[in-house]
């Protein structure tokens, strides 16, 4: 294990400790949850191939000044009113895309910025961290690699446990001919993405008959409903109040991305805001995910869980599907839960007081999708460590449920199969205090030579078991068939 | 706030998902607050939780899953009823903790319940004064409940209304949303105070570390 390097970032010097430090510097014991996380490290493999994607353009519709103040927005600490993040507002498309490979001797990154459709210059090179090339004969570079892509994967092994992989390398030197990195930087500049209309219409096939691929097995639908039903009975006794149930398929291989450009394309012709590709021998991940679970910038925390989604195709009909969110009392009053939820998990690290829900109940847009979400923020405690916060947030509030120790355990009965990485929570880390968690829903996954897929609900008392089985298993069409391509 | 310096307050947390905000709550009104972890099912004998009741000036009862008695809590009792000066707020689960208590029935309050309404305590201004500690507390104020059982209107009448001052919601008039204990400093609220849908939610908390701290002062006394 390497000892804490000093890193120049950005013309500051950061005492930067390496990430595997951070976290197994502090026991898990007094967590609330009772999340046991056991610390893995893997290595990038040979081949393995990864990216990560943002896309930055969604317009935002807010509660009106009147409706927010049903609720408490801001707290009275003048440190809390620092801005909310700046979003720009439908017209100036920003994609950041983060390309990592895998190499024998550790990771090695390149980053492109992409504007207005056009995806500019791939650099190998690691973004803003700086690289030296030491001329080592025979044609021979040496590349001097700080780990831009550090990657933390959290995988669900029970309903309460979870298993956090890191692939990090802190410094590595790569040893490769200078030829190997001008054919690597002509490859990856050849990688053609389409441009795009943000607000291409997302048709969702409503006929189920579509493909017989994505139709839920009869038994699976019956067993559904009895689990709703279920866990509704659960809820009148009130033993939880919200619970999100999911369902797991199994898919033929070939709907994967067979690669990394197929993954561009198929990103780049419905950006969804986060994008990941994961590539290796034993793991594949390609998610389409809409959902930041935390971003955590400075001593700044924030999570904006997704509670409500609605198709909606132009610019026109935004206020429409906006009022139609707001109206719906059920997806209110998920939305209350899960924020309450969130609040409670980031009390547990954040400065009593400092967490607040600066945008309430606001509707974001995004390739075709209208989604309701809440901005929650919290000021993290001086000192904090990383595996705290995952402790404390961990698994994710939107997709468990609420009391949430209480909701995991009658879930992990009533669902037929593990979560594995579904739900899981991946990061792109630049730095320690700088990290962007996405959590993993709307993806494909392969793992153990299998390959699947899933969709939950989210389930309360209002809800209505052959409703919500329609809607896993629409979400799963709608998914899948964007896959297709 | 002055009011609540150095006033230690017992958190019983009933494995529930919003305790640590209840606690970050009482920590931001200046309140130091000792969590004890109280599960369902029998086993949590009094002796494990003595260091944490010792010394202190108010407990707080969490929300939580189930009902009252899967939960073997008669111990706290006890220790409550030989120490009748400490104050004690019960919070949806706790509230109802409270009450059946003092044999108040506590059941399913209705076909759907209620997980995330919004509503006023009461529609009118005016119209009722919230019993102490919470007499100040404007009682059109909006709050959010999450629950499923309570205590029935009827079944308080019958059984509760004379040892306890209670009142129901104008948006919820079958079950007590709100109530404080004629003898003892006990107090209690159906709906979530935590919740960030309860803009007047600090004012609960406020109120009940007042009635701490003006207890403390009587024991010192």
């Amino acid at each position: 294990m390497e000892s804490s390097p000093n890193v120049r970032f950005d013309s500051t010097t950061v005492q930067t400790p390496p990430v595997h430090a951070l976290l197994q510097s502090t026991q898990f014991g007094s967590s609330l949850h009772s999340t046991i996380l056991s610390v893995s490290q893997v290595p990038l493999r040979d081949q393995c191939i990864g990216c990560f994607a943002q896309y930055n353009c969604q317009s935002v519709i807010k509660l009106a000044d009147e409706a927010a103040r049903a609720y408490r927005t801001v707290a009275s600490r003048p440190w809390q009113q620092s801005e909310t993040e700046t979003t720009s507002s439908g017209s100036e498309p920003l994609v950041e895309l983060s390309i990592f490979l895998g190499l024998r001797n550790g990771s090695l990154a390149a980053a492109a910025a992409w504007n207005n459709g056009n995806l500019g210059k791939i650099a190998v090179a690691p973004f803003r961290w700086p690289r030296q090339r030491v001329d080592a004969g025979n044609d021979l570079n040496v590349l001097h690699v700080m780990d831009y892509t550090t990657r933390i994967d959290l995988s669900w092994k029970t309903a309460t446990e979870c298993e956090i992989t890191i692939a990090a390398e802190q410094e590595r030197q790569i040893f490769a001919p200078e030829s190997f990195f001008r054919k690597l930087e002509a490859a990856l500049n050849g990688i053609s993405v389409s441009s795009t209309n943000p607000l291409k219409s997302l048709t969702l096939s409503e006929d189920p008959t579509s493909d017989s691929r994505f139709r839920l097995d009869p038994s699976v639908r019956q067993r559904l409903r009895a689990s709703i039903a279920a866990l509704k009975s659960r809820m009148t006794k009130g033993d939880c109040y919200l619970a999100n149930i999911t369902e797991r398929i199994e898919i033929p291989e070939d709907l994967r991305a067979n690669s990394f450009a197929e993954f561009l394309r198929r990103w780049g012709s419905r950006p969804s805001r986060f994008g990941w590709f994961i590539r290796s021998v034993e793991l594949g991940i390609e998610s389409y995910s809409p959902e930041r679970f935390f971003r955590i910038k400075g001593s700044e925390i924030i999570t904006e869980p997704i509670k409500g989604t609605t198709p909606c195709g132009t610019a026109t009909e935004q206020q429409s599907a906006a009022a139609q969110l707001w109206q719906s009392r059920k997806e209110r009053c998920e939305q209350h839960l899960v924020s309450d939820l969130l609040r409670n998990d980031f009390a547990a690290v954040c400065v009593p007081g400092s967490i607040s829900v600066p945008s309430p109940l606001e509707i974001r847009f995004c390739s075709g999708l209208a989604q309701m979400t809440s901005v929650v923020r919290g000021q993290l405690r001086p000192g904090v460590f990383l595996k705290e916060i995952l402790g404390a947030v961990l698994p994710a509030g939107s997709v468990t449920g609420a009391p949430k120790k209480s909701a995991c355990e009658i879930l992990e009965k009533l669902e037929a199969s593990p979560r594995g990485l579904y739900c899981g929570v991946i990061a792109d880390m630049r730095s320690p205090d700088s990290v962007e968690a996405t959590l993993l829903i709307r993806s494909l996954f392969s793992e153990n030579g299998s390959t699947y897929a899933c969709a939950g609900a989210g389930i309360t008392t209002l809800s209505i078991p052959d409703e919500e089985v329609q809607e896993i298993e629409a979400k799963l069409r709608s998914f899948l068939e964007r896959s297709l391509g | 706030m002055t009011f609540s310096r150095g006033l230690t307050v017992t958190l019983i947390d009933h494995q529930d998902s919003f305790t640590q905000t209840i606690a970050s709550e009482l920590q931001a009104l200046g309140a130091q607050v000792r969590l004890s972890q109280m599960g369902r099912g029998p086993g949590h004998h009094s002796s494990t939780h003595s260091d944490v009741l010792h010394a202190c000036d108010g407990i707080v009862l969490s929300p939580g899953p189930g009902h009252p008695d899967e939960y073997d809590n008669l111990w706290l009792r006890d220790w409550l009823l030989t120490n009748p000066q400490i104050p004690t707020f019960g919070i949806c689960l706790g509230l109802q903790i409270l009450l059946h208590w003092s044999g108040i029935r506590i059941s399913q309050i209705a076909e759907i319940p209620v997980h995330g309404r919004i509503a006023p305590l009461a529609l009118a201004p005016g119209t009722i004064r919230l019993p102490e500690p919470f007499a100040s507390i404007p009682p059109q104020s909006q709050v959010v409940w999450y629950n499923s059982l309570g205590a029935l209107w009827d079944d308080f009448l019958a059984h509760g209304s004379r040892s306890w001052l209670a009142a129901p919601s104008e948006a919820n008039p079958s079950f007590v949303s709100l109530a404080s204990h004629r003898a003892l400093p006990w107090c209690g609220v159906q709906f979530h105070p935590e919740s960030f849908a309860t803009p007047t939610g600090s004012d609960f908390f406020a109120a009940f570390l007042k009635l701490c701290a003006a207890n403390r002062a009587q024991r010192k006394r």
